[in-house]
């Protein structure tokens, strides 16, 4: 999968900084807004206890907005551990009580397996596909 | 060195053995939930069981992350059997620290494997150690191949435990 094609706008990338080894970043988050309003985070990468806050304070930073809906697409994420599913659950919390739609597109494994093991996909709104 | 390892390994079936030791820093971290991923990927795991098994090692290394003394590395010894995979992390730590069970990432963990133990030890006692008696934290955990499960249970680990509050 490549992110060359989405904008990063001014978004951080968790990578490695402080590490000469040159790996890709670990986490690239992009976030755009619809003409309806709606606002979708895309999240390409891997989301674990490193990358995890980097994820929640954008999505903390738009559900601010009190956007009509927030979209979490979550179709370019490897991996999701605990730390990942923690924000997810804090954002569905938050986006309740601002009354902001909260909608996640989900469609690999590496996503909705940790989110059905737990039990936690229930609480969602989950999309396959945009 | 004392054998440490778990019941699954010590069936008497040949044991392959594979160690990695880390700095637990976030672009390490990757690499193990990788290996591990790697090594299921060539048993006989379904995907579902794959994925649980790079969750499972990525949680057991973000716990002992929390209480590694200083810049210790990380060390996970995988030990692959016919039966499955059995794990034992382990990181060095302060005398009497204990395995951190009560958050999150626990119950996930647990959620994950058939077996998964938090337990204090000693360098000398652990695969990878030093001869010392340093103190250790150890997460060690067990995943049985499909129908290998010794108590016949045969359950899946991962069948929806709900954690949903």
């Amino acid at each position: 999968m490549t992110t060359s094609d989405l904008p990063a706008e001014g978004q951080p990338d968790v990578s490695t900084e402080g590490t000469e080894a040159p790996f890709d970043d670990v986490i690239t988050l992009s976030t755009t807004t619809g003409e309806d309003g709606a606002v979708t985070v895309t999240v390409v990468g891997e989301v674990d206890t490193f990358t995890a806050p980097v994820l929640r304070s954008t999505l903390d930073s738009q559900l601010e907005q009190q956007p009509r809906e927030l979209v979490i697409d979550l179709s370019g994420v490897q991996f999701l551990g605990s730390a990942g599913l923690a924000v997810l659950v804090e954002t569905q919390k938050s986006a309740r009580s601002r009354e902001v739609a909260l909608r996640l597109i989900a469609t690999t494994r590496a996503v909705t397996r940790p989110l059905e093991v737990t039990g936690l996909i229930d609480l969602f709104t989950i999309a396959d596909a945009r | 060195m004392v054998d440490s390892r778990g019941a699954l390994a010590q069936d008497g079936r040949r044991v392959e053995r594979l160690e990695l030791r880390v700095p637990t820093t976030a672009t390490q971290l990757p690499a193990v939930r990788a290996m591990a991923g790697d090594l299921a990927m060539r048993m006989d795991y379904d995907l579902d069981a794959v994925e649980d098994l790079r969750l499972a090692v990525d949680e057991a290394c973000a716990i002992l992350s929390t209480i590694v003394l200083g810049d210790a590395p990380l060390t996970v010894v995988f030990e692959t059997t016919r039966a499955g995979l059995h794990i034992d992390a382990w990181v060095p730590a302060a005398t009497g620290t204990e395995v951190p069970t009560d958050g999150f990432g626990w119950v996930v963990l647990a959620a994950l494997v058939d077996t998964v133990e938090g337990h204090r030890s000693t360098q000398r006692e652990m695969p990878g150690g030093e001869d010392s008696d340093g103190a250790v934290a150890v997460i060690s955990l067990d995943k049985y191949l499909p129908g290998q499960h010794p108590f016949g249970t045969g359950g899946d680990s991962g069948q929806n435990l709900s954690v949903a509050r």
